[in-house]
């Protein structure tokens, strides 16, 4: 009997320690990489505001180069729509196209897009593509949102958009496009960036905003819908918001 | 009235609607139409069939799961039945096709069906639930449908340039100037 219960002891401390020491590699390597993303968003920031203080000192000359366009993708629709909205927008190089990861399909047809039909560009080298984290997947719950991908997704956000520093941020309603703006906001309020955003609603939505647009009036610059019965609502629940209203525009 | 059908549900599945298209019912009206063959784009979706390519009543079906692009397969057919997802739906409307949406009512928030809704009302395309699909079948008449509008994404353009958001032009503009 009392070996039983020795060896029965010994079992679960054998596993309580296997455990404790799984949890700990684990936790340490989330906090590690994390560590890592917070230390370079810094690295980056200090960077971005010494530029800026340089340019500043020196009068304006240095600041006028080529500050990219950032050009949110999302998955399916999204894209679809995105891809039509941007052959219009010939004069706004260089660009800088953000996919998600678990969705390298959009991506992949952005790339076939700039290499038909802007080949010149792509040569030039003024086109780059860039995935980052992805915040939401379908039917993700907040709660592990806010837990487990949102800071990641904001994290790189911001480690993308000072690195690219861009002037203009086009997104036209996925999920990842969030922490990109909310970044590029808060980056311009304390003067670090001047980055403009235009967000675009997608044209499914007929009679009222989505997820992202709701976050997003806040943040945007220029906000467009595609349907007149979509701006009379907003300009009803949103008195405070600009929001536009120009025609269908995917 | 339609000789070739495709019917695509996009990349959610959607077996409601493929397990609609291969029923009796459907397929009495396929004939009635006199449509010599259907394309489905499924998803994933169990039918169980012994190959992707059968023939029911003089009519050739012929089933795949995704292609990486169904332009093709749009540009092909008369009409075409659909979920309501915006990629398909504007793809067929903007080459001029007649439409026949079903939304697809399992979606977060049921968020297909505003446009399908909003499509229906303005007389560019018909809808159908699930329950009704076989009633709006035999209702089909294309000379209700009004053109779609095209898309005009070039005033987003236009109106970045009078809004004076810095592009290459302006700021070389600029620095001349000053």
């Amino acid at each position: 009997m009392e070996a039983l219960v020795y060896f029965v002891d010994s079992v679960a401390e054998a596993g309580w320690l296997t455990a404790k020491v799984l949890l700990t590699v684990i936790l340490g390597g989330y906090v590690m990489i994390g560590c890592a993303m917070v230390s370079y968003c810094f690295l980056l920031f200090f960077a971005v505001c010494f530029k800026k203080l340089v340019s500043l000192l020196r009068g304006n000359w240095l600041m006028v180069e080529d500050l990219p366009t950032m050009i949110i993708l999302g998955s399916g629709g999204h894209t679809k729509e995105m891809l039509k909205i941007i052959p219009s927008l010939s004069a706004l190089y260089p660009r800088v196209y953000v996919g998600a990861n678990t969705d390298p399909l959009s991506l992949d047809k952005a790339m076939k897009f700039e290499h038909f039909k802007n080949r010149r560009q792509v040569e030039l080298g003024n086109v780059k593509f860039l995935m980052t984290y992805r915040i939401r997947a379908v039917g993700q719950r907040l709660l592990s949102v806010v837990m487990c991908s949102g800071p990641y997704a904001f994290l790189h956000a911001a480690i993308l958009v000072l690195s690219e520093r861009p002037e203009t941020i086009i997104c036209n309603g996925p999920g990842t496009c969030v922490p990109f703006c909310v970044v590029g906001y808060l980056l311009t309020k304390i003067r670090v960036l001047e980055t403009r955003i235009i967000f675009v609603e997608s044209v499914c939505r007929v009679e009222s905003l989505s997820m992202t647009g709701r976050i997003l009036l806040r943040f945007a610059n220029v906000f467009f819908v595609q349907w007149q019965e979509l701006q009379n609502k907003c300009l009803q629940l949103y008195p405070h918001a600009k929001v536009r209203y120009m025609g269908r525009l995917a | 009235m339609f000789e070739r059908v495709f019917v695509t549900v996009g990349t959610t599945s959607f077996q409601q609607l493929i397990q609609l298209i291969v029923s009796d019912k459907v397929v009495d009206q396929f004939s009635k139409w006199g449509v010599k063959e259907v394309r489905i784009q499924g998803g994933k979706n169990n039918i169980d069939r012994d190959s992707n390519e059968w023939v029911e009543r003089d009519i050739k079906y012929s089933l795949y799961e995704y292609k990486p692009t169904i332009d093709e397969d749009i540009q092909w057919a008369d009409i075409i039945i659909s979920h309501a997802g915006a990629g398909t739906t504007l793809e067929a409307l903007d080459q001029g096709k007649v439409l026949l949406v079903v939304p697809n009512e399992t979606l977060m928030d049921n968020h297909q069906l505003e446009l399908a809704k909003k499509l229906e009302k303005e007389n560019y395309a018909f809808m159908a639930t699930i329950d009704t699909f076989c009633k709006q079948m035999e209702d089909i008449d294309p000379s209700v449908l009004k053109p779609f509008p095209p898309a005009r994404p070039e005033l987003l353009a236009n109106y970045l340039a009078q809004m004076n958001i810095p592009n290459k032009k302006s700021k070389l503009n600029r620095t001349k100037t000053e």
